[in-house]
């Protein structure tokens, strides 16, 4: 029974499972594999033409990222919970030794290459950084501003690591798993906002530099009302966004390499550049859009099978679901993947202690900004990221690293539907 | 947003709780937590959603089609055109494949291998580390590429006209930005020698002049575009294909020009031009009993692989487009039409007073003198005018004009050569009532034709009669064949009798008159020397003379007929038996030899 005012109706309906043994969750393995299961169709048909990848891999990779999801789900969090100091470690040398021995691949230094397999730290970094987030903000959870240096501080080494790389793609997301974790540890959402500030006025200092004026007088209101102690909340508020909007067009010109800012702006104008970086958006774009409404079914994209969309079976793969599955399909897929993100949800609601709800908060903010973003780009919306989408895109430790995601939830689930006295 | 103080997840941490330590105490998420978090998923998934309807359910059409287009690649036909030979075979112009260079900087990328720092292949390149690369390709200094290129983002023509194993090593280089596109070239290996009548093609691939413009129609390959279905590397896709696309036709235009005679002709009239300061020249070689011309050449010309650096006036064959007064080369002619009329016959004798008045007009003969009573085929040895207006005087003017109307004096020949134009003949009324007009043209002046339809006209003597139509060009043939001569044709209109006699008085010429320079031992020749006064707005010029030579060979088997003009020689001493007549020597044993005609005396003897 739920308690008088508490919230729990929103995920009523899973209360019956309670009682019996539970099996695995349908959604929460279910998901992952069927994605897997098809995107490794879609890969074999990006690569009918050429031979950069095996789709076999896809499915291998799926098959032992389940096998250690299943075997972390049958361990506690909190066991985790005590490695966090030597897991920091380890995150920060290998990202450390990927800047010195590391195999550099499109103008970036991303690989480590251990007996022919490709590590990517970052990848690893990002659960990481979760785990490591979870830990200190259940010790610690934010009630004043200065809460913030602690958390922020430790993930901010990992984080530089990946942003000099550079990966801006995956320092993106530790952007976004840093805020929601915040936010779902009892960040306001004024602080919140006055936390990514910086950002807006970055882009507003990069574009329309009057509408620096109001936008700065709304932040002072908003930081005057909600920081405690006003006048230095204010200044300080206010002394870094002008840092930030004086900064912006200099990093703009000297800081970002070349193919860094095509990325960034292109999508908006794809054909300014149609042979160079609008080349991507707009063959992405086009072979969506040919899908129609049911697509030309799986292993029948002609953009897909002419290798029209380059690096279409990592990052670009949504474009080749686009052409052969059309509408419905990428529908379906969209549906897919939100059901798993409420289950996420629903998990994160009914966790036992606030580390794994915040683990699982982590991981749902994770897998949704690498989905949005994602597809964003492959449609239109936003700009290149490099980020994979998750399950879809052929690379094998972003695969192995979500797979160990879901063990992790899937723990996290186990322990609440565990004898618990009051969700009787 | 309400403000609200800050809210904590308030549940055990495991710090504090340690796992199976009785029941705890949970607080649950704040519903506007979770709220939240859901209202942005479902906002993100709802965008997603969203665009996806349009790129896929509004926009697929249009997008659907662009995806077609950017499969299929339409390929324009290159605009290849056909071959011309000469009648053996060699090869006058031909497209040879040659490949232009584009350059677009704003593309520049490159993976340097020696340089392992830069090794980035997304970096842009700048022009110079471009022209670096490719300098020692195309030959040309780096800074000049990078001059070319200036400024400019795209769409640069960096280097035309190379050789496809040039063009390999550049495509070699693997720049990003560097275009290749391969195109053919139209060439001209035989230079000069056959441009007055070939014409060219400009560097757009228009044509300019001659058979180029002329028979374009001829000599454009039969291509069409084609659409293929390629992959983004461009590999073309056998889907689309169908047997006949790869067909290509190998049809080439043959023409009846010996290359051998036309450089023989060429060479020794561009001599004689230079030897007499003269200021321009023609040479004829007409197979009279088809009407192919076995040479056409004419001095100036210029170099259709160099078009651009020579006066647009030389691109056009004089001695087919422009008119001139024949004079003396046309007397045969008139000869030919007072036997076929039968006012005259093998023994007529004129009476050449040496000056004759004709309505008030003085006639001379060129030395001024009078040679008494002689012979047609004197008059034709000592080209006396007099004799002439003597002799036509017999021939009433309207059956006069009537016959120089009949072989076409005052209309194109029918001919394959472009820009043929028709001679000028007064009307028939001005002609009957002005006897000067009929007498004048006893000895070809006052009508004026092209140095082609003269060479029709003696065609008509050697063949027996027969107006045949002058031409060049034997037809199209596939591959390595070559097509036979057409068989004789053409109008005939005089006695094939009428023909051998004046061919007799004409070998005279040679043998004992004004034709003696163009003797070649062993062989008979006929042959007619002219030397005309020119006109210019009716009134003739002083000191402006054209001097030609007409030859005739061989007289016991007719078949040839060589013309040799020459416009303005300076000199006092400029005749058409000076000036021209050696020239057509020089052709005609050249003829004798390609031809392999047989000396007279074997021939005769062999007859016998």
């Amino acid at each position: 029974m739920p308690l008088p005012g508490q919230p729990q109706r929103l995920f009523s309906q899973g209360r019956g499972q309670a009682r019996r043994r539970p099996g695995p969750d349908l959604i929460l393995w279910g998901v992952p594999v069927l994605i897997t299961l098809l995107a490794g169709v879609l890969i074999a048909s990006t690569q009918r033409a050429s031979n950069l990848a095996d789709w076999e891999n896809h499915w291998i990779t799926g098959a032992v990222g389940l096998g250690a999801a299943v075997l972390l789900s049958r361990i506690d969090l909190q066991r985790l919970e005590q490695l966090l100091v030597p897991i920091y470690g380890l995150t920060i040398l290998s990202l450390v030794a990927v800047r010195a021995v590391g195999t550099s691949a499109l103008g970036a230094q991303r690989w480590i290459s251990i007996g022919g397999l490709h590590v990517q730290p970052s990848e690893f970094a990002k659960l990481a950084a979760i785990l490591l987030l979870a830990g200190m903000l259940a010790r610690q959870p934010i009630e004043k501003p200065a809460d913030l240096l602690r958390p922020l501080g430790v993930i901010l080494v990992p984080w530089a690591l990946v942003f000099i790389q550079p990966d801006l793609g995956t320092s993106l997301v530790f952007g976004a798993i840093s805020l929601v974790m915040l936010f779902w540890s009892g960040l306001t959402l004024p602080w919140l906002l006055l936390l990514i500030s910086p950002l807006p006025t970055a882009i507003v200092a990069g574009t329309v530099q009057p509408l620096l004026i109001p936008w700065f007088v709304g932040l002072t209101v908003l930081a005057w009302r909600s920081l405690p102690w006003k006048r230095l909340g204010v200044a300080v508020v206010l002394a870094v966004n002008s840092l930030f909007a004086v900064l912006t067009p200099y990093l703009w010109s000297h800081g970002l390499k070349d193919y860094q800012k095509d990325r960034l702006v292109l999508f908006l104008d794809p054909s300014k550049d149609p042979l160079g970086g609008g080349y991507h958006l707009i063959q992405s774009r086009i072979g969506i859009g040919s899908g129609e409404l049911l697509g030309t079914g799986l292993m029948r994209g002609h953009l897909t099978k002419l290798q029209f969309i380059p690096e279409q079976h990592t990052d670009f793969i949504f474009s080749a679901m686009g052409e052969e599955t059309g509408f419905v399909g990428c529908m379906l897929l969209l549906l897919l993947y939100g059901a798993l993100s409420w289950k996420l949800l629903q998990i994160a609601g009914r966790a036992r202690t606030d580390f794994e709800s915040l683990v699982v908060i982590g991981v749902l903010a994770m897998l949704v900004f690498q989905i949005v973003v994602n597809i964003s780009m492959t449609i239109g919306l936003g700009p290149v990221t490099g980020i994979p989408l998750p399950w879809m895109s052929y690379g094998r430790f972003a695969m192995l690293v979500n797979f160990l995601c879901i063990g992790l939830v899937a723990s996290v689930q186990r322990r609440s539907q565990r004898g618990d006295p009051f969700r009787r | 947003m309400p403000r609200r103080p800050p809210q904590p997840v308030r549940r055990p941490t495991s710090a504090r709780h340690g796992r199976g330590q009785g029941p705890v105490q949970l607080q649950p998420v704040p519903a506007g937590r979770l709220k939240l978090v859901l209202a942005v998923l479902l906002l993100a998934l709802g965008g997603l959603a969203g665009r996806l309807a349009w790129l896929q359910v509004i926009a697929a059409d249009g997008l659907a089609t662009r995806a077609r287009q950017v499969q299929t690649e339409r390929i324009p036909p290159l605009g290849r055109k056909r071959s011309i030979v000469d009648r053996n075979g060699r090869l006058i112009a031909l497209d040879e494949e040659r490949v232009t260079v584009w350059a677009h900087p704003r593309y520049f990328r490159f993976h340097d291998r020696n340089d392992p720092e830069t090794a980035d292949p997304n970096r842009h390149r700048s022009p110079i580390e471009v022209a670096r690369l490719l300098a020692p390709v195309l030959g040309v200094d780096a800074t000049e590429l990078v001059r070319r290129m200036g400024n400019r983002p795209s769409g640069i023509r960096l280097a035309t006209d190379l050789e496809p194993s040039l063009a390999r090593r550049v495509r070699e280089l693997a720049i990003d930005g560097i275009d290749l596109s391969p195109g053919p070239q139209r060439l001209y290996p035989q230079g000069s020698l056959f441009a007055n009548v070939v014409g060219f093609l400009n560097l757009d691939r228009v044509p300019q002049a001659g058979l180029e413009q002329s028979r374009d129609a001829d000599l454009r390959s039969q291509e069409s575009s084609i659409g293929l279905r390629r992959t983004a590397d461009g590999v073309p896709l056998p889907d689309g294909l169908n047997a006949g696309m790869l067909y290509r036709d190998d049809l080439r235009l043959q023409l009846t020009l010996d290359t051998r005679l036309q450089r023989v002709a060429q060479l020794e009239l561009a001599r004689a031009v230079r030897h007499w300061h003269a200021k321009r020249g023609a040479a004829i070689v007409m197979d009279a009993r088809n009407g192919e011309l076995l040479a056409l050449t004419s001095v100036p010309t210029y170099d259709p692989n160099r078009y651009w650096s020579f006066s647009p006036s030389l691109f056009r064959e004089w001695s087919v487009q422009d008119l001139y007064e024949p004079g003396s080369t046309f007397k045969p002619i008139n000869l030919a039409i007072g036997l076929q009329e039968k006012v005259l016959n093998a023994h007529t004798m004129v009476d050449d007073i040496g000056q004759l008045q004709i309505s008030g007009w003085p006639i001379f003969n060129a030395d001024r003198s009078g040679h008494g009573t002689i012979d047609l085929a004197t008059v034709l040895q000592v080209s006396s005018n007099v004799g002439m207006v003597q002799a036509m005087r017999q021939l009433k003017p309207s059956i006069y004009w009537d016959w120089l109307h009949r072989i076409g004096i005052d209309e194109a020949p029918q001919t394959d050569l472009p820009g043929a134009v028709s001679g000028q003949l007064k009307d028939r009324a001005t002609f009957l009532e002005n006897p000067i007009e009929p007498a004048t043209a006893a000895f070809g002046q006052g009508l004026s034709l092209t140095p082609l339809k003269l060479v029709q006209l003696h065609g008509m003597l050697v063949n027996g009669g027969r107006l045949v139509d002058p031409h060049i060009t034997r037809g199209l043939r596939t591959g390595d064949a070559l097509g036979g001569p057409r068989p004789a044709q053409g109008r005939q209109l005089l006695d094939p009798a009428v023909c051998r006699q004046v061919l007799a008085w004409l070998e005279t010429v040679v043998q004992k008159g004004s034709g003696k320079p163009a003797q070649v031992p062993g062989y008979r020749i006929g042959g007619k020397t002219g030397t005309a006064q020119k006109a210019a707005n009716g009134v003739y010029i002083p000191g402006a003379r054209i001097t030609s030579f007409v030859a005739h060979l061989p007289i016991d088997d007719p078949r040839y007929v060589v013309l040799v003009v020459v416009d303005e020689p300076q000199g006092g001493n400029a005749y058409g038996s000076t000036v021209a007549a050696p020239v057509a020597k020089s052709i005609i044993e050249s003829l004798l030899v390609i031809e392999q005609i047989p000396p007279s005396g074997a021939a005769s003897g062999r007859a016998g």
